[in-house]
């Protein structure tokens, strides 16, 4: 009887079987030449190996659709369960086809190979037994899923495209590496490994082979009327519309929601200081001078943090912690940083050692950089800078000497002479930076804060802060955009100081025309080239 | 017009279901970007003109969706009879058809245009260059082209039912193939290569004419084609085509035009892979014939070592005893060096000297294996002693071990990597394998590539950037400085410890960028920044020390293009007088490419010309927008030129 069947299988698609078997075999042949050919690849092997993760699916999930969902589609399986004969050894007949095609196809691939290289491959039995193994077994996997596949009827492309989208997802955009799990492992290293066998890859591969042929016979031998009908029947268009629906929600969903492991980071050879909760570290680009001034200035810029970190009301354990490493060379008190994927830290570079850098400019400007990934970039909205960089100011100019701030104030002075200061100044300061240059943009911003500390107060200013730049933001969460749309900083700014903009930045301006300050001793006369570089 | 309305009006009712698919998907998207993203910080530029082939590709998704079935269904399911019994032609119904998909495709892509729109004029800021609304319109109108294009193409396909798909994807393949062997014109046929911005948000974006009229008598055939078989009453065809389904004949004729387009494309594919063409892989043929008993020259040999198993051809077994005499303690100092584990020294490494290698290519390494060939003789540089291939072997045998280290790790990672594995096999090569001046030669290459600014720590470990806007073999030298530096800094035995980490079971996988370096570094106890400082350190001295040697060099940053009968011809701003510093056998070169994101492989070279000008064939350069880029050879004993930043240009007529 088992013949019959065989029989009955070969009649009805002896021509298709014979066919994708001798067309498999023809492109493997193919394959082998061109990548003899190609003196790119790694030799004839290469090449199978691609064959066989890339072509050979497509024989496979012909020859299992035409005998299997072929039954279905044009109902002959009711002919047959009509026989007086157990339904599993019908769908086991199949199965042994199946699995004798693959074989065939994938051995084959494997000696074309073996005869193609002609010497150029050192062949031995070992060697030999990986390639047939490891080949035959992958192509036994594909057998045993698309047979499960073909078993699902209407829902075969749904679940085929979800299978093929979600596997290229987990590849290529999270962490899983699935060339290292069975069955994949076996194609991962074929044709380079002569002398390890995958057993392990092998045994596994074999396991999940046999899950999927219980699973077909499952559906299988369930009798018609029950799952197979409901899954042998035409999907309808609305069916196929929420389906596409479906589909296509969870996909963006997941690659919306997918959030991709944060990265650790440290400084091995950092000095590190902690005071309060703020934890600072600082790596000196010369390793080999004593260290005692960066513990004296990392214990200085860690105290200093956590006052202003206070001060701006950010709770201790959002305040994320500090690296600063020293490179020279960086012109004009010019800092560079970089964004740590996934994780909130503080990255900063910066000439920390060179005339005119002060530990308060350090502090200064790790507090706006803190600012910056504690909001997740949103304070760097320029709209929004402005108050950082004033804040900054406030902070960088608290213990300043005279000199230091007659400097800044005459800095501010001249630029707003030269390039003036109005609202349109104040809130587009990218712009105004590129005019006038960032160092003398903060001295501006600084120059207005200071005028607003005294019109108003340091509470309303504090209030200022804490309603425009100090929330924290995370990522996926579109709230401040929206905040910001309905709460755009001028109106906070009149609610919060009782000054429109307006008035605040014409009274800022005389301010600071009120204040011509004057050059430090020893700096160039005005007329010195502006800061060209835009801070981050 | 009536009646063309009511059919009109059914079409839609038909439509509706995928159309409110459609819509509520796009409702979706909105809710999502708009709940979980910071949509004031997305520049149409960025968002959408840098993701050009996300939007095509989904254009041609919907195209499929929507027109497959469109005309074949309603003969399918027998209704066309009664479309037929209305006072109604076919062409009226094929029209109806025809426009209300194309309505509904135009809608959607016009509705997320908008959308981006929309979020580029919030994330506008006082510095932000104009809007640039001419570019923005040349977008729009050729999406709206691809939509109608698509949509009529897979229409005419559509009639193939079931094959549909599968002739769309062997022309897909044929003209993908057509490209990769750079038949001329090819390109204009491919749609997906329609929308092509300048690299430069600034720049003027010109519009594809060419292009758009091939693809323009392209669809208008194919919307006539489609129309014609759409008129074509039941009957004869209805059996043929079920005789295609269901009878022997149709399957072995189906069979057969599956062969066929396997056959071209593989013949494609062939072609394309043989890099010298024909008559070197006839050579190649030739040369893996099995050897005649007259012609032992050509057999292979498989010959053992402690640690090898080497194939080599019969002709040059005298230079092969030199390099096997010596292949071991080659294996036993990179391994030591590298410190490979002792349980990994026991399996051989196979060298396969007898096949062909990629031009200008002098090995390859995989997993336990290694491609390559020991470089031609010289009669001016006599190499008795094999050096250069014992150089070779050294260098694939470090990316082997690197593989072997950290268990293929870095494969998983290779955009992130790639400068530190040719570093890291440089570095050996040079130290253990070479004399001096291989190094030299590396380090004034990269002091040059570093007075350009072109060597930046950040941007090496991303490949696929740095490959593109600098020289994509500039890695070689910088990763080497790099693992110079690790040296330096930790001494000896750091890069083994670093593979260490990289390998380690309990490591993240697939770190991308800084992250795997910053990662690596961290377990392996390493500050990464230290190695980064002292490499600017290197850097900055080396070119204080090759500053006078270099001098003669300046990097070329603008310039002109411009066509002249079959040549496009680039006329590059040189400095008055750059000959007269120039060293004995330095020289100049010019590379063009005809966009920013070609493969290698679609540059073409040229050298030094009359009036100061480069010109390389017109016909690869079919768009105004094209790139160049010009290279120093330092001397005339340099192996490789040393490149400046790509310049992009528009090809005036």
């Amino acid at each position: 009887m088992n013949r019959a069947l065989l029989y009955k299988e070969l009649r009805q698609h002896g021509i298709w079987l014979a066919l994708l078997a001798a067309l498999s075999c023809f492109v493997f042949l193919v394959i082998v030449i061109a990548t003899g050919a190609d003196g790119s690849s790694g030799g004839v092997f290469f090449g199978i190996r691609q064959g066989l993760s890339y072509f050979l699916t497509i024989p496979i999930f012909v020859i299992c659709h035409l005998l299997v969902a072929m039954e279905f589609r044009r109902h002959t399986r009711l002919f047959l369960e009509g026989l007086p004969l157990p339904h599993w050894r019908m769908i086991a007949i199949k199965a042994c086809l199946a699995l004798f095609l693959a074989a065939l196809m994938a051995g084959g691939a494997v000696m074309t190979g073996v005869i193609a290289s002609a010497g150029s491959e050192a062949i031995n039995g070992r060697f030999l037994g990986i390639l047939l193994t490891s080949a035959i077994t992958w192509a036994w996997f594909l057998t045993a899923l698309f047979f499960l596949i073909s078993f699902l009827g209407r829902y075969k492309v749904v679940i085929l495209l979800a299978l093929i989208f979600g596997l290229s997802w987990i590849n290529y955009a999270t962490a899983v590496p699935l060339r290292d799990f069975p069955p994949f492992a076996l194609l991962s290293r074929f044709g380079f490994e002569r002398d390890l066998w995958p057993v392990e890859d092998l045994q596994m591969t074999g396991l999940i082979a046999l899950g999927l042929f219980a699973a077909a016979f499952l559906l299988g031998l369930a009798r018609e009327g029950s799952v197979a009908a409901i899954l042998g029947e035409t999907m309808s268009y609305r069916e196929k519309m929420l389906l596409g629906a479906a589909v296509a929600i969870l996909f963006t969903a997941v690659m919306i929601w997918f959030t991709p492991q944060p990265e650790p980071f440290a400084l091995p050879g950092a000095v590190e200081e902690e005071y309060d909760g703020v934890r600072v570290h600082l790596s000196p680009e010369d390793t080999t001078r004593p260290v005692d001034d960066d513990v004296a200035l990392a214990a200085y810029l860690a105290r200093r943090l956590a006052e202003k970190r206070d001060w701006l009301g950010i709770p201790k354990e959002e305040f994320p912690p500090v690296y600063v490493v020293e490179r020279q060379g960086l012109v004009n008190e010019e800092i560079d940083w970089e964004e740590v994927e996934g994780d909130r830290v503080v990255l900063m570079y910066a000439g920390y050692r060179d005339a005119g850098f002060t530990r308060d400019t350090l502090v200064a400007f790790s507090m706006s950089v803190a600012l910056s990934v504690h909001s997740h970039r949103r304070v760097d909205k320029e709209h929004r800078w402005w108050i950082v960089c004033g804040i900054e100011g406030l902070i960088e100019m608290e213990h300043a000497d005279e000199t230091t701030r007659l400097a800044r104030e005459k800095s501010a002075y001249d630029t707003v002479k030269e390039h003036g200061f109005t609202v349109e100044k104040l809130l587009g300061r990218n712009l105004y930076s590129e005019e006038a240059g960032w160092r003398e943009a903060d001295a501006v911003a600084w120059m207005a804060f200071r005028y607003l500390t005294e019109t108003v107060g340091e509470e309303k200013v504090q209030a200022l802060a804490r309603k425009t730049i100090t929330r924290r933001v995370t990522r996926q969460d579109s709230r401040p955009v929206w905040r910001e749309l309905f709460a755009p900083v001028p109106r906070v700014f009149e609610s919060t100081t009782g000054l429109t903009l307006e008035a605040f930045v014409e009274g800022a301006r005389d301010y600071i025309i009120t204040h011509p300050g004057a050059a430090a001793p020893g700096a160039d006369a005005p007329g010195a080239p502006k800061t060209e570089e835009v801070k981050p | 017009m009536r009646a063309f309305r009511a059919i009109l009006w059914k079409e839609w009712i038909s439509l509706r279901p995928f159309a409110l698919l459609l819509f509520a998907l796009f409702v979706f998207g909105l809710f999502m970007v708009q709940a979980t993203e910071y949509f004031d910080v997305y520049p149409f530029w960025e968002n959408i003109i840098g993701n050009v082939g996300s939007v095509v590709a989904m254009t041609f998704i919907l195209a499929v969706v929507v027109s497959l079935g469109l005309m074949v269904r309603e003969k399918d399911e027998g209704t066309l009879l009664y479309l037929d019994g209305l006072p109604l032609s076919r062409f009226s119904i094929y029209l109806a058809k025809w426009l209300i998909a194309v309505a509904l495709l135009v809608s959607i892509n016009l509705l997320w245009t908008l959308e981006s729109i929309v979020y580029d004029l919030l994330s506008r800021g006082s510095a932000s260059p104009p809007v640039p609304w001419r570019s923005i319109g040349i977008f729009t109108v050729l999406e709206l082209f691809l939509s109608v294009y698509f949509l009529t193409i897979l229409i005419a396909f559509s009639f193939l039912r079931r094959w549909a798909l599968i002739a769309v994807g062997a022309i897909f393949w044929i003209l993908f193939g057509l490209k990769s062997m750079q038949v001329p014109y090819a390109g204009l046929l491919d749609p997906f290569t329609l929308i092509e911005a300048p690299a430069e948000m600034g720049e003027r974006w010109e519009w594809p004419r060419l292009q758009l009229l091939v693809m323009s008598v392209i669809g208008v055939i194919a919307w006539v084609t489609g129309y014609l078989i759409f008129s074509i009453r039941q009957g004869a065809v209805s059996a043929f085509s079920r005789g295609m389904r269901e009878a022997w004949w149709g399957k072995l004729a189906g069979g057969c035009a599956i062969v066929l387009v396997a056959v071209m494309w593989l013949g494609i594919f062939v072609a394309v892979s043989w890099e010298e063409g024909i008559e070197a892989a006839r050579a190649e043929a030739e040369k893996a014939r099995p050897a005649a008993p007259e012609d032992r020259k050509k057999e292979i040999v498989t010959r053992e070592s402690g640690h090898f198993l080497f194939l080599y051809r019969r002709q040059i077994k005298r230079r092969m005893e030199t390099l096997m005499a010596e292949a071991d303690p080659i294996y036993e100092t990179v391994a030591d060096f590298l410190e490979l584990p002792t349980e990994r020294r026991g399996d051989r490494i196979t060298v396969d000297l007898s096949s062909p290698l990629a031009a200008h290519n002098a090995g390859q390494a995989y997993w336990k294996k290694i491609r390559m060939a020991l470089p031609a003789r010289d009669k001016k540089k006599p190499d008795p002693e094999e050096r250069e291939g014992i150089a070779i072997l050294g260098h694939e045998l470090t990316h082997v071990f690197i593989d072997q280290i950290t268990d293929g790790r870095l494969e998983e990672s290779f955009d992130a990597a790639r400068w530190f594995h040719e570093g890291l096999a440089s570095y050996v090569e040079f130290r253990f394998f070479r004399d001096d001046s291989g190094a030299t030669s590396y380090r004034r290459w990269v002091a040059l590539a570093a007075k350009w600014e072109e060597v930046e720590f950040s941007e090496m470990v991303v490949n696929r950037t740095f490959s593109t806007e600098r020289d994509p073999f500039l890695a070689y030298p910088a990763g080497y400085l790099w693992v110079d530096s690790l040296v330096r800094v930790y001494g000896d035995d750091a890069p083994a410890k670093l593979l260490r980490a990289l390998g380690r079971e309990d490591g993240p996988r697939k770190l991308s960028g800084l992250a795997l370096w910053r990662d690596a570094c961290l377990a392996a106890g390493f500050d990464l920044e230290r190695v980064r400082s002292d490499f600017r350190n290197q850097l900055t001295a080396l070119q204080e020390e090759f500053a006078e040697a270099l001098a003669p060099f300046p990097e070329i940053t603008a310039g002109t293009a411009s066509r002249r009968g079959n040549k496009v011809v680039i006329r590059p701003e040189l400095p008055d007088g750059w000959q007269a510093g120039l060293p004995e056998g330095a020289g100049i070169l010019c590379r063009v490419r005809p966009r920013a994101d070609a493969s290698p492989g679609e540059w073409r070279y040229s050298k030094l010309g009359e009036d100061e000008t480069f010109a390389v064939p017109a016909l690869p350069f079919l768009k105004p927008g094209i790139g160049f880029q010009i290279g120093w050879q330092l001397d005339g004993g340099s192996s490789h030129p040393v490149f400046g930043e790509w310049v992009n240009v528009t090809v005036t007529e």
